[in-house]
């Protein structure tokens, strides 16, 4: 596998992005768990 | 006194080898609670409420002081399909996610040279791209696939609180709560990285490679690991650590890949009190020794394929012993040998602290135990749990 070949953009700064995602605004506890699945991706837990 | 601080004093009592009140009874059960329900991840992954309620009636009837899981979500198997990675799937009854690491897409040789230039940009960016391969599109592409997936994550989200309410307020205490969580980094390279087998052939092939990369993985994590004597001095909760690759390290790799970073990181909390639990896997006689440089009653081991009489014998005046009937014979020994191993680990054990029961291993799905066989091991657990002071 090329890892150069992958686009250049920070999956951290996108998952904050989801995080403000106008999708949650209704339900908090979406937000939270979006929170919770980036520490969970973001940490390598995958 | 809460129940819960009841139980909290008889682990702190039982693992500093005084007498406790009763013998702290914990178990670990994922999978295999479903089954009990009747039910498999595949019908309740869609209905959080359903899922924590099936999940939960085990722990309705079983005599349980503690659980060791926290109910964070289990492994979102599903979450993680809607990012294009496959290495979770459910087990052929569908009551046990597996980790198919044989099948699983490994980085080359060449990752080492990434992770020692740049560990952070690997971590959060090219290990991120390569495991989730809907992230290596445009961004865009990725915002949606991950915002699909972050959706299907929230299922998992929503069952853990439930779960998470139930245990506060059944006073069911979590054994595993600390923000010092030690996985070495070479685990990460053997479990998500190079894959098992690939890099137990680094250290032998390219040793400085792999070296030079676990020491700029640990300069990475040991910022979030760092102590804090503020809260160190609290024996729970307790610091952990889950060991995987060591069983298949010698003394000498185990001391270069593993110790050097953990003696840095939970060394200082556990000669500040704080208590530290090891869940091993695998094998592991050749180590235990190793936690004798920390103070008596600082460590819980549970042993995994060891058998707990010897490893007793190795550092039971040392260690705390937690551990109850192998799997083995839960899910395929008769009631009555159940039930007379429970016993043997109370006469053994049990007088005078340096023991807690608990399960041998996690019960993960169906067929890691007849149900008659754990309800008869843990009546038996909970009657001798009481009053042996």
């Amino acid at each position: 596998m090329d890892t150069n070949q992958f686009e250049e953009f920070s999956v951290e700064e996108l998952f904050k992005e989801l995080l403000t995602d106008e999708s949650w605004e209704s339900d908090p506890e979406i937000r939270e768990g979006v929170s919770s699945y980036m520490f969970y991706v973001v940490c390598g837990y995958v | 006194m809460s129940r819960i601080e009841e139980t909290q004093q008889n682990i702190i009592d039982a693992s500093s080898f005084k007498t406790p009140e009763k013998i702290p009874v914990g178990a670990d059960i994922s999978g295999w609670a479903l089954a009990y329900s009747g039910v498999n991840y595949e019908q309740v992954i869609d209905h959080p409420e359903i899922y924590a309620k099936t999940y939960l009636k085990i722990f309705d009837e079983l005599p349980l002081d503690f659980t060791a899981l926290n109910y964070d979500p289990i492994v979102p198997f599903t979450a993680l399909n809607k990012v294009g990675c496959y290495d979770y799937t459910l087990s052929e009854d569908k009551t046990g996610i597996t980790h198919r690491q044989s099948d699983s897409s490994y980085m080359g040789p060449e990752v080492y040279n990434q992770i020692i230039a740049d560990p952070d940009k690997f971590m959060t960016d090219t290990l991120l791209k390569t495991k989730l391969p809907s992230l290596q599109g445009t961004r865009d592409e990725a915002y949606d696939a991950v915002k699909e997936s972050a959706k299907e994550y929230a299922k998992y989200y929503r069952a853990s609180r439930i779960m998470n309410d139930y245990f506060a307020e059944n006073e069911i205490y979590h054994l595993v709560q600390s923000r010092y969580n030690y996985f070495s980094p070479f685990n990460l390279i053997f479990d998500r990285i190079r894959g098992i087998k690939n890099s137990l052939i680094d250290i032998r092939r390219i040793p400085e490679k792999v070296f030079a990369a676990t020491d700029a993985l640990w300069e990475r994590e040991k910022i979030s690991l760092a102590f804090d004597p503020s809260d160190g001095g609290d024996p729970l909760p307790m610091s952990v650590s889950v060991y995987h690759s060591e069983c298949f390290l010698s003394p000498d790799l185990f001391d270069r890949l593993i110790w050097k970073y953990f003696v840095e990181s939970i060394g200082p909390t556990m000669e500040a009190g704080k208590k530290f639990y090891l869940f091993g896997e695998g094998r592991l006689m050749h180590l235990y020794d190793k936690f004798r440089e920390f103070p008596k009653g600082s460590t819980i081991i549970c042993p995994d394929s060891d058998d707990p009489i010897e490893v007793y014998n190795k550092i039971g005046d040392w260690a705390t012993i937690m551990t109850g009937v192998p799997a083995l014979l839960l899910a395929s020994g008769t009631k009555q040998e159940c039930v007379d191993y429970v016993k043997r680990l109370f006469d053994t054990f049990g007088p005078n602290g340096g023991f807690i029961y608990y399960t041998n291993k996690e019960l993960i799905s169906s067929k890691d135990a007849k149900v008659d066989n754990l309800f008869a091991t843990y009546q038996m657990a909970d009657e001798l749990s009481r009053g042996r002071g």
